[in-house]
């Protein structure tokens, strides 16, 4: 039932960089993600569809190590991993943006940005100045420079929490990148600036896999697309040898 | 301006409090009493950091109290020179200590396994911890009070340089000091609000939630075998009972002083004013022409002053955010 076709230019004689092969997921007896194979390359935009329960975010934190899976593989730059923490997934350049963003409320946007990585002085105390000064950079690169990077997230705006959240995940050097919704509850202006960036991203090398219930987006943002439905690769196709209608007939698990 | 009075409240009200009781009782301002107040206000105020260092990282910590007795009487029963009741051992009492900060530790690392491996609330079971504790504590002694302790065991507790100023004033403040600058300036400290304020968020960023829960855990424990030994030192004896029911002063400073029972907020230095109020009010109306029954209730009253106080600082907070983006 699962058909793929995975050809894409960046396939080249070192394959994908992301493989993942039967991945499966049980939360107790539901079924979260049952067998799913898929690929994610370097300097493509990978866009996931799926109804709400599809499985979409279960896989993101399978791939990055939030949860173990139960069955299933994932080959990362040709290594066979099993990543016990998303700790060691940040490690090997695999960077998410949650949907609901994993931010920390109480604690100010460079902070977050260096959130579980802060830099360090010589005598091992925490560099503020630094970090300071490298988030204001980015988010002056970013086209953010209204942002202050000592505000506290807690007061920020939906867009601004966005942009905090994608400001962290670019100043790692991120080889694989999630986005989980990232336009969501955006003003248009800011979807623009986002989906902006995703192509920006795409063509410095990163792999950016892009979730969205919005398919304006997705066909006008990925190379590919993947739909899950209800836990199971419903299908995978080029975006130019495929049209809304095909998209959502496999959403809904229509064949 | 008020945002800063605000968020100073306690020591503030402190002033204020001092002001009046000295208005009251013109023999209470004495440089004798207040050390005074801050020696009382040691043992508190290390068992205060601990929790701290737990609230910080949405947990708590309701034992300290009952691993400052058990460690208190099972150091003395090792190093007492008395052989009807101690252990007859007399082992040195740096020895001694280091097994004290040992088994405080211990504590912790039982109390983190519950709470992190077994996913048990931190209410739970640092409760059972308490009263388990209280119980060893007992059954250990029979009761009796262990005394002639050495010299060198007692004088953290009982030495006042110059005769006036006592070691553990300079210990308690000085831990105080210390401890904020790990909250303030380590990654350690970063972590604990990161971890209080958003668990989830934490550990997909990559932190090590459950080592730093385990170490917020074990600094409790050691500081709580920390004040067993001051304690021990200033009455030169253990009882049984040694800090009983001091969880609720406990709580009672780090709330007061802006601590959040539901983590990711707060310092080190509000809670050092909440101590050092508990200390003066204590203090105060001992000397007042009232009964010592108002004490509780005057420290009831002000828990909840306090709260209602951090409540309005945070309204007002929200407000200044929102009118000046």
């Amino acid at each position: 039932m699962a058909d793929q076709h995975t050809m894409t230019p960046a396939d080249g004689a070192d394959g994908a960089l992301l493989k993942v092969r039967g991945l499966s997921k049980r939360f107790d007896h539901v079924v979260a993600l049952d067998g799913v194979s898929f690929e994610a390359h370097g300097n493509e935009v990978l866009g996931l569809v799926g109804d709400n329960g599809a499985g979409k975010s279960t896989l993101i934190k399978l791939v990055s190590g939030v949860h173990r899976p139960n069955a299933g593989e994932i080959v990362f730059a040709d290594q066979q991993v099993a990543f016990a923490t998303p700790r060691d997934s940040r490690e090997r350049g695999i960077e998410v943006i949650y949907q609901d963003m994993a931010l920390v409320d109480e604690l100010e946007v460079w902070e977050n940005v260096f959130l579980g990585r802060l830099l360090r002085t010589r005598v091992k105390t925490i560099d503020r100045r630094r970090m300071v000064a490298e988030a204001a950079e980015l988010l002056e690169s970013l086209g953010l420079g209204s942002l202050s990077p000592t505000a506290q997230v807690g007061y920020l705006s939906g867009g601004q929490k966005k942009a905090v959240a994608i400001s962290r995940a670019l100043y790692w050097d991120a080889r694989l990148l999630f986005m989980d919704e990232p336009t969501a509850a955006l003003a248009v202006v800011e979807i623009g600036k986002v989906l902006e960036l995703i192509g920006r991203l795409r063509d410095t090398g990163v792999a950016v896999v892009f979730v969205s219930h919005n398919l304006l987006e997705i066909f006008s943002t990925a190379d590919r697309i993947m739909v899950l439905h209800r836990g199971q690769l419903a299908g995978i196709r080029q975006t130019g040898e495929t049209d809304q209608d095909e998209i959502i007939k496999l959403m809904m698990g229509v064949r | 301006m008020t945002r800063f009075l605000l968020r100073n409240a306690v020591w503030i009200v402190l002033l204020f409090t001092t002001i009046a009781f000295v208005a009251v009782e013109p023999r209470l301002l004495s440089v004798r009493i207040f050390i005074n107040v801050l020696e009382h206000s040691s043992i508190l105020g290390i068992l205060v950091i601990g929790m701290i260092f737990c609230l910080l990282a949405g947990r708590f910590d309701l034992s300290s109290e009952s691993t400052l007795g058990f460690t208190a009487l099972v150091g003395a029963w090792m190093v007492s020179t008395n052989a009807f009741f101690g252990s007859g051992w007399q082992l040195p009492p740096a020895l001694v200590i280091v097994l004290m900060l040992a088994m405080g530790a211990a504590v912790g690392c039982i109390n983190s396994f519950f709470i992190i491996k077994l996913r048990v609330n931190a209410f739970i079971v640092t409760l059972a911890m308490l009263l388990a504790l209280r119980g060893f504590t007992y059954v250990f002694t029979n009761a009796n009070t262990m005394y002639d302790l050495p010299p060198s065991f007692t004088a953290l507790g009982g030495y006042s340089i110059g005769g006036l100023l006592p070691v553990s004033v300079i210990l308690f403040l000085s831990l105080f000091i210390v401890s904020q600058f790990v909250l303030s300036y380590t990654a350690f400290g970063r972590d604990l609000y990161a971890i209080g304020g958003n668990r989830e968020a934490a550990f997909a960023a990559g932190i090590r939630v459950d080592r730093r829960t385990l170490t917020a855990f074990v600094l409790s424990g050691m500081l709580g075998a920390l004040a067993a030994w001051v304690l021990a030192g200033r009455l030169q004896a253990v009882t049984i009972n040694l800090g009983q029911g001091m969880v609720f002063e406990v709580f009672a400073a780090a709330v007061i002083g802006g601590g959040s029972l539901a983590g990711g907020k707060g310092t080190m230095m509000g809670p050092l004013g909440g101590v050092l109020l508990l200390g003066v009010i204590t203090t105060g109306l001992s000397v007042m022409p009232i009964s010592s029954f108002w004490v509780d209730a005057v420290r009831g009253v002000l828990i909840l002053a306090a709260v209602v106080l951090w409540r309005v600082t945070e309204i007002f907070e929200e407000r200044w955010r929102t009118s000046t983006p």
